[in-house]
């Protein structure tokens, strides 16, 4: 009988020796993946919704972006109150966005171009429409009863406890064919799967299997931190007077992060069935991946729980640089926090995704103000994709787009409407691919598109980047051939320099005897990295860096990144330069 | 502008010139519901104009007053309790022109007419909440219930909405919840606050202004809440019966969200307002729990005129006892406030098939005519019209479609009236009706009742204009008889007059014994055909005897 604690796994977590740097090379490790928000990418179509087909038209432009993969968003049917993550059925593609023919030579083409394919699985909910639901909710004592999360009121009428939705008020809905209530972390339309029944949580692994015997080649599970809940319900705290390292979406004063949520995220019982998960990938030739999305949590010191000794998921990914806010000082602790508490896990890099804001207007807002968005989202992409762990590019970054400005009344997304304007929601980063300047829609769809493609997004579009060799578009297809030849930046050690050299952001990677130093310049002044009169030898030949040695050391203009090589670790350690 | 003020005093006067400031004790008050009255648009949606045409049916029912529920400006997401201007008239509905001339047609046929005020919330796209939510420091600011969180960001109590779920809402704008009774698109006003009430008495001498003979006010005992917020206590008599139960409402005790003290304060400033005009009346709408209690205060002199609380548009079942139990219960003596009965309206199932009756009861619908009190006729009641079967698709009802299969909703009451089976959309609309009129409510349609002498329409008429001039039956002392079983019986008398009404509520004949002297001289012209025999009356099912006493 296991013992649920979080203590307990932390503590599991924490034993063991770090993972030795180059030790393990899995292809996903230190990978680069491009994450395709299926709605906005390309509509074939015509229909304004962006569609599998339109995926299968602009793999060559994915494939020549040198990265080792894709992730698709859902394209289940769905009635489409969360875009998708609301599915009806796990095993079919929605007619807006294709077919399942459409999805199979999808599959093909891209393996054909060396592109791994993941998919998105949503594990924990479902649409209310789903067939499930539809037969859970209807009473009692149905097959499916128990396939939810159900709980009577309170005594007084009230939901059994005091947990909120992530998308603005309660998390318990009426539903009065049962007189009790349901469970739904997200919106009232997404109830929660009860995985701790075993009939329910092998009809999940059912779906896992289906789209594995398809071939794809992984998957990213959405929201893993609400795989399960605390089987009494118990109330959350408020969080602590002396604040919380969770770092939460939703804007400032979302309701949501005044509670410590130690009872509805991230809860001891979810790593068993993790573990189940995990169960099915394995037996897959070659291995099938999963890579989950890890909030509400603090991530960058608890990704090691889901991850440990590449147990559980093999990866997961987070919030955290996306919440961090623009303070570089922070950013500094915060990387030093994910280096130092990451173990034998992996956890993957993400500035930006469609649940987030554009990264250059997020991360860089200074930069873009003072008329550096080029150079802000180069460095970002530079930083992204040399720290460890790889990343996954969400569609736009190559582009360094900024955050569209999407007005209240076009607005889509329920999260958004919900909490507007404390928080505008995620269609700002929604908005659909600018492939030509001047194409109808940017060359997105034919029809209307489903969100606007916006002005600025146009002058930014992939023809006109394609024809300068400036470009950010340009820059990530150099950088990313380069990186394939650089081993220590995939699989390497690493360790972040601390605070103390804002505004620069200064990280080692090791392995092999050999150590890279990357620099990053977070601030609109030349700065100066002093590492001794050798630095023009140490200094890496890297696509898009713009430093220059000098007998102090490296200068960095503003935005400038550099690499910089030594012997070994030590030696690393002895230039670092800053006070 | 002096054009205008011209016309709104003299249908002013019109009002006020009627005959006498009491006519609403015993007054038979006609329901509408504008909706599904009669379309004369095309738009599929009933109007002000559609009344106006049918005034003459309205007036030939013998009825004295008509009740139109709300026809001013709303997002109509609960179809019209959802005010967002409280003085106009929504444009699906027609026009203030419109409305003037129905009142002062209505008033030249001597029907009043009684407004619907939703004063208790707002629609939350009306300007008062636009702008109270922009933040905390706006003028309105306080003109709604806000309130911080929990500590925990949870909402600040337990309340819960009537139509399910927490009454509290999250607003970002002020980083606070604000409250709501129903809907979350119907935020409670803020009647703690002055100005509120100033406002809202402003909204109702706006209509007095412009002639209406008095309100029926929504929800009248929702107007305050506890300032402190306390959680309701929990509801120790978990309360049974299938038309409550899939609610969690009734779990709890409501004694803190609505029901306070300062409400009736409020009740009365309105009243004063209303006599200021003279003639004037209110009639409230009560909520059910505490009704009874409810309903003596309110009903107190200087309040409410009139109210109805849910007592018989509730039942399952209603028999002789149950109507002696309220009315008992609501108080009949020479003091006592006047109820207003009612059997049917827009939000309750239709009696016919709440009851499980085969066929209408006009038996039950004459008695309550007679007791002491008023009453309200829900349009279509006078046909006998079942409950309309709505399919789920159909279902426009917001409390339908939460509660949806355990209750239905209330489309099944609001469905088009049914004016000629002869006719598109039985002569309702020329365009797509917005509910759909059933097969079974075709059949009954006016016209096809109009062409059989006994029809429910032709006997609820003949009833209806006979009683109308009989003083006893409409403000006469009331006095029970104690006859149990199928049979109610009372007395009702007026400087020297008495007269006994005897009323057969079940499906078997049955024999009323009273000493000869008791049973009076059988009156006629009523429709009911009960034989008087020396001793007693017998009274076939759903028969009615009527005796005068000398």
């Amino acid at each position: 009988m296991r013992v649920f604690d979080r203590e307990i796994d932390i503590a599991r977590a924490m034993l063991r020796e770090p993972l030795k740097p180059m030790a393990r090379q899995e292809w996903w490790r230190g990978c680069v993946l491009y994450q395709v928000y299926l709605r906005s990418f390309k509509d074939a179509s015509g229909d304004g919704i962006g569609d599998l087909r339109g995926v299968v038209e602009k793999l060559d432009y994915i494939r020549d972006l040198n990265v080792d993969g894709l992730w698709l968003t859902p394209f289940y049917p769905s009635p489409q109150k969360d875009f998708g993550y609301d599915i009806v059925d796990f095993r079919n593609v929605d007619e807006r966005h294709g077919s399942m023919e459409d999805f199979v030579e999808l599959l093909e083409e891209a393996h054909k171009r060396g592109l791994k394919v993941l998919i998105d699985f949503i594990p924990a909910h479902t649409s209310d429409e789903h067939p499930w639901f539809k037969e859970s909710r209807s009473s009692r004592n149905n097959p499916k009863a128990d396939w939810y999360i159900w709980s009577d009121a309170s005594k007084d009428g009230a939901p059994p406890s005091n947990w909120l939705s992530s998308f603005g008020g309660p998390a318990w809905e009426w539903e009065p064919r049962r007189s009790q209530y349901y469970y739904h972390p997200f919106l009232t339309c997404q109830p929660a799967l009860n995985l701790h029944n075993e009939e329910t949580l092998k009809a999940v692994l059912h779906q896992m299997e289906f789209w594995f015997d398809r071939g794809v080649d992984g998957m990213r599970f959405d929201a893993v931190q609400c795989l399960s809940c605390d089987p009494d319900f118990r109330s959350n705290p408020p969080v602590s007077s002396s604040g919380s390292s969770v770092l939460y979406g939703g804007g400032p004063n979302n309701p949501f992060g005044k509670q410590a949520h130690l009872f509805d995220r991230d809860v001891p019982e979810a790593l068993d069935i993790v573990a189940r998960m995990r169960d099915v990938a394995d037996r897959y030739e070659p291995e099938r991946i999963l890579i989950g999305e890890l909030a509400d949590t603090d991530s960058s010191r608890l990704s090691d729980k889901y991850t440990t000794e590449g147990q559980c998921f093999h990866a997961v990914y987070d919030f955290d640089l996306i919440n961090t806010g623009p303070d570089v000082k922070n950013l500094a602790r915060l990387l030093e926090a994910r280096s130092a508490f990451l173990r034998t896990g992996w956890l993957m890099n993400v500035f930006s995704n469609h649940d987030s804001k554009r990264s250059v207007s997020n991360m860089t807002e200074f930069a873009v103000d003072a008329g550096r968005r080029r150079d802000a989202a180069k460095l970002l992409l530079f930083m992204q994709l040399s720290l460890r762990g790889g990343g996954i590019i969400y569609q736009g970054e190559e582009l360094g787009l900024p955050q569209a400005e999407v007005e209240y009344e076009d607005l889509q997304d329920p999260w958004g409407r919900n909490l507007w304007p404390d928080f505008e929601g995620r269609d700002g980063a929604r908005t659909p691919m600018p492939w030509s300047a001047d194409g109808d829609a940017g060359g997105f769809s034919a029809g209307e598109p489903w969100l606007p493609v916006v002005e600025e997004h146009l002058k930014l579009a992939v023809d006109r980047q394609e024809a300068d060799p400036e470009s950010n578009l340009r820059f990530v297809r150099d950088f990313l051939a380069w990186r394939r030849e650089q081993p220590i930046l995939k699989w390497g050690g690493e360790r972040v320099h601390g605070d103390d050299c804002a505004p620069l952001i200064v990280w080692d990677r090791y392995g092999d005897g050999r150590v890279l130093t990357c620099v990053a310049n977070f601030s609109l002044k030349d700065a100066l990295f002093p590492c001794g009169a050798n630095a023009s030898e140490r200094l890496v030949a890297v696509p898009g860096s713009t430093a220059r040695a000098t007998d102090h050391g490296v200068v960095l203009g503003p935005l400038a990144f550099a690499i910089l090589r030594s012997k070994d670790h030590a030696a690393a350690l002895d230039s670092r330069g800053c006070a | 502008m002096s054009l205008a003020s011209e016309t709104n005093s003299s249908v002013a006067q019109a009002a006020t010139g009627a005959a006498d400031a009491t006519w609403w004790r015993g007054a038979v008050i006609y329901h509408i519901y504008p909706r599904s009255f009669l379309d004369t648009s095309g738009n599929g949606v009933g109007d002000l104009a559609g009344i106006c045409r049918k005034l003459d049916y309205i007036a030939g029912l013998g009825v004295d007053a008509v009740w139109i529920s709300p026809f001013v400006e709303s997002p109509m997401l609960d179809f019209g309790y959802d005010v967002s201007d409280y003085l106009s008239v929504d444009p699906l509905f027609g026009t203030m022109d419109d409305f003037e001339r129905l009142v002062s047609e209505a008033h030249a046929r001597g029907l009043k007419v009684l407004m619907d005020q939703v004063l208790s919330h707002t629609s939350d796209k009306h300007p008062w909440f636009l702008e109270s939510r922009r933040d905390r420091r706006n003028a309105k600011s306080d003109w709604y219930v806000w309130a911080d969180p929990k500590p925990d960001g949870s909402p600040p109590n337990n309340w819960l909405s009537v139509f399910g779920g927490s009454s509290w809402q999250w607003e970002p704008r002020r980083s606070q919840y604000y409250l709501h009774n129903f809907l979350r698109q119907q935020p409670d006003l803020n009647f703690h606050n002055p100005d509120v009430q100033e406002a809202v008495l402003d909204v109702c001498r706006y209509w007095l202004d412009r002639g209406v003979d008095g309100f029926r006010l929504d929800v009248c005992a929702f107007y305050f809440h506890d300032r402190t917020l306390r959680d309701n206590p929990v509801n120790p008599a978990r309360p049974t019966g299938s038309h409550f139960m899939f609610n969690p409402y009734s779990l709890q005790l409501h004694v803190r969200d609505i029901a306070q003290d300062e409400n009736l304060h409020f009740l009365d400033r309105l009243r004063a307002l209303c006599d200021s005009y003279g003639g004037r009346v209110l009639l409230g709408e009560l909520h059910e729990s505490e009704g009874e209690a409810l309903h003596r205060k309110y009903t107190a002199p200087g309040r409410l005129q009139l109210a109805y609380g849910y007592w018989l548009l509730g039942a399952d079942r209603i028999d002789a006892d149950t109507i002696v139990g309220t009315a008992r219960a609501l108080g009949y003596e020479l003091d006592a406030g006047w109820p207003c009965w009612a059997l049917d309206n827009h939000d309750f199932t239709r009696s016919l098939s709440r009851l499980g009756r085969n066929g209408p009861s006009i038996a039950l619908t004459a008695a309550l005519a007679c007791l002491r009190g008023a009453m309200c006729l829900y349009q279509g009641a006078e046909l006998g019209l079942p409950q309309a079967d709505v399919p789920f698709e159909r279902i426009v009802d917001p409390y339908g479609r939460e509660f949806y299969p355990a209750y239905h909703g209330r489309d099944g009451s609001r469905t088009p009236m049914p004016w000629d089976d002869a006719e598109p959309n039985c002569g309702f609309s020329n365009g797509e009706p917005w509910l759909p009129i059933t097969g079974a409510h075709s059949a009954l349609s006016v016209a096809a009742q109009e062409r059989m002498p006994g029809s429910t329409l032709n006997r609820v008429r003949q009833f209806l204009n006979w009683r109308r001039d009989i003083a006893p039956l409409r403000t006469g002392s009331m006095a029970f008889c104690e006859t149990g079983g199928d049979v109610l019986a009372f007395y009702r008398a007026l400087e020297g007059r008495k007269i006994l009404c005897a009323f057969n509520l079940g499906t078997a004949e049955t024999e009323l014994r009273l000493p000869a002297d008791d049973l009076g001289v059988p009156m006629r012209g009523h429709g009911f055909t009960a034989l008087r025999k020396d001793g007693s009356v017998v009274l076939p099912a759903d028969e009615a005897y009527f005796g005068e006493l000398s």
